[in-house]
């Protein structure tokens, strides 16, 4: 078997391989396992983000993210979620305090969903003003 | 178009009966279409507000400076829902107030921001937002950011 060029019959047999195909389908699945690998270490989960106009893109520096996602069923429950892991108030309380003791200028990043009813919300706030958190960072999904 | 052995070659039967070859074009365009697709799941349109938590908030950094500054005009406003489920705001002398209502009565008190046209600088001040447990958590974040469209330098937001 001889791998050639398009159409490249130069061989005492006549026969090639045309490559072209088959590098174009393993770049695809490189790409495919690149993107599926990023998501899966990406901190932010996929939720529905209140809008805004006025908010800013910049994301630097040491962050936190803390995600409130909407479980969906009776009573709109929801879930605290930091790198994927689910967790509580006092745990996440803890989190972020220990967070703020390594590096004081953490940055802690709220994203909870826009369905959510703010009763859901207002504890995870309490939870980072309990850890000693200054400011929050509210994410919206920008509206340009 | 024929080989040495007088055997058709790819090329040749692709141009003697399909025309050009599209597949690479084909293959091109879609790794340029998987690569914007995959840009745009990244650099999503994803901006950030801040906001303070209220007990925290220290001195302005004004204060702090000059022992004569006036102290930071803290209003306390409250978001409720009423019975047809609108959104409204109370404080500030303002009841029941729509939120593009309650923002233009901010500038009407002079807390919005700066006024170009005037050289006028808003004063420092932190609105604090608390809203009732069945109001929208994104209504929360509009009044939020309607707040920062007028420019009310810090707002914090109910944590209790």
């Amino acid at each position: 078997m001889r791998f050639g060029g398009v159409g490249g019959g130069g061989s005492k047999g006549g026969e090639s391989i045309n490559v072209t195909p088959l590098i174009d389908v393993v770049m695809v699945l490189i790409i495919f396992y690149l993107i599926v690998g990023k998501l899966a270490q990406d901190q932010r989960s996929q939720l529905e983000l209140p809008r805004s106009e006025q908010g800013y893109e910049a994301r630097e520096g040491d962050v936190l993210v803390v995600n409130v996602l909407r479980v969906e069923g009776e009573g709109a429950k929801s879930v605290i979620e930091v790198d994927g892991l689910a967790m509580d108030l006092a745990v996440l309380s803890e989190m972020i305090r220990v967070r703020l003791a390594d590096d004081p200028v953490t940055v802690v990043e709220v994203r909870a969903d826009r369905t959510l009813a703010y009763g859901r919300v207002r504890p995870v706030l309490g939870a980072c003003k309990k850890a000693g958190a200054a400011s929050i960072r509210l994410a919206t999904e920008g509206m340009p | 178009m024929s080989g040495r052995n007088g055997m058709r070659t790819a090329m040749g039967v692709y141009e003697a009966h399909r025309g050009p070859m599209m597949t690479p074009m084909v293959d091109v365009v879609m790794v340029i279409l998987i690569f914007f697709m995959a840009s745009t799941v990244f650099l999503g349109p994803e901006w950030f507000l801040d906001a303070l938590l209220p007990a925290q908030r220290g001195p302005s950094v004004a204060e702090v400076d000059d022992p004569f500054a006036l102290p930071t005009v803290e209003l306390r406003v409250v978001l409720g829902v009423s019975e047809d489920g609108r959104v409204l705001a109370t404080g500030a002398g303002m009841t029941s107030a729509n939120v593009r209502t309650f923002g233009e009565h901010l500038i009407e008190l002079g807390l919005g921001g700066t006024d170009e046209g005037a050289g006028h600088e808003a004063p420092a001040a932190v609105l604090l937002i608390d809203a009732a447990s069945n109001v929208p958590y994104e209504a929360v974040v509009a009044f939020v950011d309607e707040c920062k469209r007028i420019g009310v330098r810090e707002v914090a937001i109910g944590s209790e």
